[in-house]
């Protein structure tokens, strides 16, 4: 018996995230772009597949399309930026993505921002995410609706988009300090 | 709305779609779900930008280790605040007008993320036992979350006095229309004010508009009681849990005082629970049928009680009779809590009076016979502009601009 994979959107995420996060983590970047360039390629890519095509898996084709993007970018600017001398100030010995993420400056900046949340909005992300809760065990640990959970989930996300923003990113550019 | 605005927006969205989406598996995604998701996703390079963010976010928490070093228990305090959020679907989908389901889905995505006048202000408002007003003005439409996890969408020129209490949750609709999206809380009765009508709910959402002084109460999901505020007032005196019958108790009849045994609380004029046609004023006795658990619904409620199950709509006068329970379509009748507006053989200066209290443009109907004309269809609220074209078609018109303030719409030559 084969196991069906759950393709659920953060499944689709994982298995495209690598060259996202390389690009995301990559202070050597030659090209300094960020999410928003990449977005406007993704989006015009999209455009250009019908929407029937794209409605089948559209959470695999926003997160395949964006990978692809920036796998596209790193090698062009390679070749394109290769010898400009300020560059070579970067050429210094560089994280792997994983150790980038986990080095203390972004743990730090996370927890920053994960402490401007609600108590409640804390907990409910550190039982999902530290403790593998679902969303219905939370609810019931809580004592609250799993629509309640829901709803802190989906503002918790905002707040922390809007919190780590450009913060996080630019502790993950500029890697250790 | 200018563009930190509507990024803010894009990232509500996104959040909204990355919880949606991010644990259901295929099966669970319908096509309809997936149609929406990509049109948002094709909408704009916002949306695509900010699906992205969101992704880093939910990255970034995957591989945080530090949790044990933020200072949060696994048995938060409730927050006795609420919040106001830009508004998202809450009427149940699927239950669109025909008229919408017409709509291209594309125009309907953008009427959506541009015609909600959302106040998407992120002032918290502090809730204590004396209650709290909340209001909204002309062309102003919020989401308010309470204390206890509900969610309340409020129209334009609409009044609310919400009082939360350790054992029971009152509202005070005062004027105008609101959709309620109540969290279960069994010990905690949720009880909507308005006028001399007292709706009752437990875990349900439904919608009470006060218009010319008439009540209408709709039920999108789960079940409601409907009673006039004498009623409520005499069940409290006894207990507050004893107003319920579409709620959580299932307890055996209790006899009330001076009443025989046996026959206190089981009225020989019982009938199924929601197809209670009658007047709040008459004695209609308790209902006997079943509660959300299987069990009989507690007959503590005395007579004059209406039920009403989802997809149901009851209007009461301000006589206190009420008209007999109506089948509706709920996502068609509370289509004002989605930005629209439905109207169906009404008169041009009802129409313009509905449209104003959604625009700070205000629509003037300049000719008699123009405002005595009827028309039917679904618009947009905050989109006049549409009514004035579906308007131009069927009659000639001439439509003047007052300023910036104004529109005046009179008969053409």
């Amino acid at each position: 018996m084969t196991l069906v994979p759950q393709n659920t959107l953060t499944e689709w995420f994982r298995r495209w995230r690598s060259p996202l996060r390389k690009f995301l983590v990559g202070r050597g970047a030659a090209r300094v772009a960020d999410l928003d360039d990449v977005a406007q390629e993704v989006f015009l890519r999209l455009l250009r597949y019908e929407s029937a095509e794209v409605v089948q898996h559209p959470q695999a084709y926003i997160f395949k399309m964006a990978a692809n993007v920036v796998a596209e970018w790193a090698i062009r600017s390679r070749h394109r930026l290769a010898h400009e001398p300020r560059w070579l100030n970067n050429l210094v010995a560089q994280d792997t993505i994983e150790e980038a993420f986990d080095n203390q400056v972004v743990q730090r900046e996370i927890k920053r921002a994960i402490g401007k949340l609600t108590a409640r909005e804390c907990a409910i992300l550190k039982l999902h995410f530290e403790e593998g809760l679902s969303k219905a065990e939370i609810a019931l640990r809580l004592r609250v609706s799993p629509r309640v959970i829901q709803r802190d989930f989906e503002t918790s996300y905002s707040k922390l988009r809007r919190e780590l923003a450009l913060k996080l990113t630019g502790a993950l550019n500029h890697g250790r300090e | 709305m200018d563009a930190s605005d509507r990024r803010a927006r894009a990232t509500d969205e996104a959040a909204h779609w990355w919880t949606r989406l991010g644990t259901q598996a295929p099966a669970e995604v319908s096509e309809t779900e997936r149609q929406e998701f990509t049109q948002w996703l094709r909408d704009s390079p916002l949306h695509v930008a900010e699906l992205l963010h969101v992704a880093h976010v939910h990255d970034a928490l995957e591989r945080f280790k530090l949790w044990d070093e933020l200072p949060i228990g696994t048995q938060p305090e409730e927050e006795p605040v609420t919040t106001l959020r830009p508004r998202l679907r809450m009427v149940k989908d699927g239950a669109g007008s025909e008229d919408s389901r017409r709509r291209p889905r594309r125009m309907r995505f953008l009427l959506a993320a541009s015609a909600v006048l959302v106040a998407i202000a992120a002032s918290w408002l502090a809730l204590n036992s004396s209650g709290t007003t909340i209001k909204t003005d002309r062309a102003e439409r919020r989401e308010v979350v309470l204390a206890d996890g509900s969610v309340v969408g409020l129209e334009p020129e609409t009044g609310l006095h919400v009082i939360l209490g350790k054992h029971r949750r009152d509202v005070v609709l005062t004027r105008g229309r609101a959709l309620f999206h109540v969290s279960k809380d069994a010990a905690r009765p949720f009880t909507v004010h308005a006028g001399d009508t007292n709706v009752r709910a437990l875990g349900t959402i439904f919608g009470v508009e006060q218009r010319n002084q008439n009540v209408i109460v709709t039920v999108s999901e789960g079940k409601v009681a409907v009673a006039p505020t004498s009623q409520l007032q005499s069940d409290t005196s006894r207990s507050s849990s004893s107003f319920s019958l579409a709620g959580k108790q299932p307890q055996p009849a209790q006899p009330v005082s001076g009443a025989k045994d046996g026959e206190a609380n089981v009225s020989p004029h019982a009938r199924p629970l929601g197809r209670v046609p009658g007047t709040l004023s008459a004695h209609s006795g308790p209902e006997p049928g079943p509660t959300e658990e299987g069990g009989n619904a507690s007959a503590s409620g005395q007579g004059g009680e209406i039920f009403l199950a989802a997809d149901e709509q009851v209007t009461v006068k301000n006589s206190g009779d009420a008209t007999p329970v109506q089948k509706v379509d709920a996502g068609r009748a509370l289509a004002w809590a989605q930005g629209r507006l439905v109207f169906d053989s009404t008169p041009l200066s009802e129409v313009a009076d509905e449209f104003n209290r959604y625009n700070r443009v205000q629509l003037r109907i300049g000719s008699p016979e123009l405002a005595r004309r009827t028309i039917s269809g679904v618009f947009q609220a905050s989109d006049p502009q549409t009514l004035i074209d579906f308007i131009g078609a069927g009659a000639h018109v001439i439509v003047r601009r007052h300023g910036n303030d104004a529109i005046v719409i009179s008969s053409g030559p």
